[in-house]
């Protein structure tokens, strides 16, 4: 009876309460914290940093397909893609690209180097219990490598409430996807979860009528089986995922309307195969004040071979993640994280980067392994003042040593106004092939320069949250500003000659500031209503001395979310306009008809999205359309109709490559209350 | 094609539209629970109004995580604080009809 009732109070606290994630905090962030203020779907955490809490619940409020398509909703992240043809994408926060932000599962740095690209489609929106973003330095605790902040993914768990779960979808575009998971309790201790996905795009499309698919058509198949062990002293967690993916772009016989004989169509096949798994053990040695000794093992393997016309770029890349932490609070005011970790990457290339396929095969392997430690200390004064101090030190056997210093600060000045300030720095080992190899889908030569150095920079933010209650209103006004300043980037210079891509560490001024506001108002019950707006300034060195935009980001983007969730939410509908643009454009060149190769400068764009769901006690169907605007990028290969020519080039994008679009889907859930 | 959109959006609008709380009538009740285990946060707060809304008769549900309560309003002519009791259990909850002092404005609110 007794042993019964402590696992109901474990299960009650660590389980329910923190959407799945148990204690102790070295294995999972902990956001059972106190929630200050947004209504509906994301959440401020009163934590130390500037963390956001995207919701399952959330989740649905747009089809959510995977990872990538999950911020839609959130002015903080854009997703964008890089090329037209490969359809990799890749995530921006605070303008900055996607390689600054750590992505993690389940606080486990995941998709670095030649992940990277299409990192964003490997998590299904089904498997997803939550996403946290935290914006600026963020924790030291799991490494050295976040720049402008982290994203991590929470993953449906097998502790949670047995359940089954079912999810379909499809679009206009003939793509259909499926998604199952489901997990079980074996006896008192034990669960076990599986999830599964699988899609699939029936056919390419061809809506502007360049002989290119505007999409490649992707079919993959994954799945992860997992298992949980919730004892009074000791949590084990574990899980393998397996993920086969292949992607189908470029050119195809059915709309190329003038193929000469003897031209091969321009096609790009890109075929991975990816292994990721972990097992986390922590030892509970008092579970009064947090205390606990935890160790981290997680590995994966990428072997991804990639065709772009003639253009080979094979990448095999290997990881192994160990991490050993210690952590205990003392009268739930201090709290201390210390702990050891070594990180260890081989990525070994076969690649032939010429455009009209000769020259031989070149091959290049690389090993960097890095061995460190942090200490992270922690103050939390009655919920009034909370910091975060961490510093890491480690040693990577190419790039000798690094210190690591971070620090957060937030003071809660009332109940309704919330100050936070941080800074910290940041590093980044470059691997080019691997994450710019979206690249090679153009003619533009490849100038990789051969001894690249480390990226560094430090990041500084400040922000401040304030809820008013106009006529019983809850009103909620934040505004944060970060800034960027790198001391060593690694760059992609696509302006020094528009028929190639420069690589290069470059040591010069290369900054980034974020201005972003963002309104919130609980108009009803039932009406949710956010008007953000936030404004970037990226600059560096791309020609000559002068500081110019880095090109292909926008300056502005606006978000207005309209919800509206009747009949205690049996109901859902969803209203989302995003204005993002104008920006630079890379420096064109002069055609042989005396016109511009493609404009200097590209204007804003407005999309639209919109969905209704109706929510049965264990269906919900939805509708839905995207980017119901229409609005596209014109031409957005350049030098379509010759892909063998020099001017071929599909990775001038700044816009969406679909148009309007809509999406069907069902989700079916049945659980056994526990 | 946008043809095709037009329409679908256009269905779309009668159907959120048909969506709209239809007007409360004179049978409409309120009872206040208090539930075991107790509710620690969001998630015990979502658990309960996420499954208790799909309760016939169940219009309106309120959870109180300070004072541990949950408010529902109902149609009495179509369910019974029984039943709700029940539709509690299912989802492992002890419901108890609160006898306590119920604030007035609080039912007011909960119409």
């Amino acid at each position: 009876m007794g042993l019964r009732r402590v696992l109901t109070a474990v299960s009650a606290t660590f389980v329910l309460c923190s959407h799945g994630q148990d204690i102790p905090d070295s294995l999972f962030e902990t956001i059972d914290e106190v929630v200050i203020t947004y209504p509906k779907g994301v959440r401020k955490l009163n934590k130390a940093t500037n963390t956001e809490l995207i919701t399952a619940s959330e989740l649905t409020r747009a089809a959510c397909c995977n990872l990538g398509e999950s911020f839609t909703t959130n002015p903080s992240v854009d997703v964008n893609y890089s090329d037209a043809a490969t359809g990799a994408r890749q995530i921006r926060l605070l303008g900055l690209s996607g390689s600054y932000v750590q992505m993690m599962t389940e606080t486990i740095p995941n998709f670095r180097g030649a992940s990277a690209p299409y990192g964003l489609g490997y998590i299904p929106g089904p498997w997803m219990q939550s996403i946290q973003v935290s914006k600026g330095a963020s924790s030291v605790k799991n490494g050295y490598e976040s720049i402008t902040g982290q994203i991590n993914v929470e993953m449906k768990k097998p502790q949670l409430d047995p359940s089954l779960s079912i999810n379909g979808y499809y679009d206009m575009m003939n793509k259909a996807e499926f998604n199952a998971d489901g997990n079980v309790h074996l006896g008192r201790n034990w669960s076990a979860g599986v999830l599964t996905h699988f899609e699939n795009g029936f056919t390419g499309h061809d809506s502007n009528d360049d002989g290119f698919m505007d999409m490649p058509r992707i079919r993959q198949i994954s799945a992860m089986p997992r298992v949980a062990y919730l004892g009074t002293n000791y949590v084990f967690q574990a899980a393998a995922k397996y993920l086969d993916e292949r992607r189908r772009g470029g050119q195809d016989e059915h709309h190329v309307h003038n193929m000469v004989a003897g031209v091969p169509l321009y096609k790009i096949n890109i075929d991975t195969r990816r292994w990721e798994g972990f097992a986390k053990n922590a030892y509970i040695f008092d579970r009064e004040n947090d205390g606990n000794i935890a160790l981290i093992v997680s590995g994966s393997s990428h072997d991804q071979d990639a065709s772009y016309g003639l253009r080979i770029c094979d990448v095999k890349e290997s990881e192994l993640y160990s991490s050993l932490m210690f952590e205990r609070k003392w009268n739930e005011k201090h709290q201390l994280s210390t702990g050891l970790s070594l990180v260890h990457d081989h990525y070994n290339f076969n690649y032939r980067l010429s455009t009209d396929g000769s020259g031989n095969m070149s091959h290049k392997t690389s090993n960097e392994t890095v061995a460190g430690g942090y200490v992270q200390y922690t103050l939390n004064a009655d919920e009034k003042v909370v910091a975060m101090a961490g510093v890491r030190l480690d040693h990577s056997s190419l790039y000798g040593m690094m210190f690591t210093p971070r620090i957060h600060l937030r003071y809660n000045v009332s109940q309704d106004i919330s100050l936070n300030a941080s800074a910290g720095r940041g590093y980044r080992s470059p691997h080019p092939l691997a994450e710019y190899s979206y690249m090679l889908a153009s003619s533009r030569r490849m100038e990789i320069e051969g001894n690249l150095s480390r990226e560094a920079a430090w990041n500084y933010g400040a922000g401040v949250t304030w809820t008013v209650y106009p006529a019983g209103k809850k009103l909620t006004l934040s505004g944060e500003y970060y800034y960027t300043d790198f001391s060593n980037q690694l760059m992609l210079n696509l302006d020094r000659d528009p028929h190639a891509a420069y690589i290069y560490s470059y040591r010069g001024s290369s900054y980034s500031h974020a201005l972003q506001t963002e309104v919130s108002l609980e108009a009803t019950e039932d009406i949710t209503l956010t008007a953000a707006w936030r404004l970037t300034d990226v600059k560096a060195c791309y020609t000559g001395d002068k500081l110019t935009q880095k090109p292909l980001t926008s300056r502005n983007k606006g978000l207005f979310t309209f919800g509206w969730s009747p009949n205690m939410g049996l109901w859902q509908t969803d209203i989302t306009l995003a204005v993002n643009g104008g920006g630079r454009m890379p420096t064109p060149y002069v055609t042989s008809n005396g016109g511009l190769s493609w404009p200097e400068r590209y204007k804003a764009y407005v999309q639209l999205n919109a969905q209704v769901t109706r929510n049965f006690r264990h269906w919900s169907v939805y509708i839905g359309g995207e980017n119901l605007t229409n609005f596209r990028q014109r031409n957005p290969i350049v030098g379509a109709s010759d892909p063998w020519g020099e001017n071929f080039d599909a990775t001038m994008i700044y816009g969406p490559l679909q148009g309007a679009m809509v999406y069907v889907g069902f989700r079916y859930n049945i659980t056994k209350y526990l | 094609m946008k043809k095709l959109i037009f329409i679908m959006l256009l269905a779309m609008l009668p159907v959120a539209a048909m969506s709209a709380p239809a007007g409360k009538d004179d049978s409409s009740k309120t009872v206040v629970f208090t539930v075991s285990p107790k509710m620690h946060c969001n998630n015990c707060e979502n658990k309960i109004k996420n499954n208790i809304r799909y309760e016939k008769g169940v219009s309106r549900i309120a959870t109180d995580l300070k004072k541990q309560t949950v408010t529902v309003t109902y149609d009495s002519e179509k369910t019974n604080t029984d039943n709700l009791s029940k539709a509690f259990k299912k989802i492992g909850y002890t419901a108890k009809e609160c006898k306590a002092d119920v604030p007035a404005e609080k039912n007011k609110t909960a119409k």
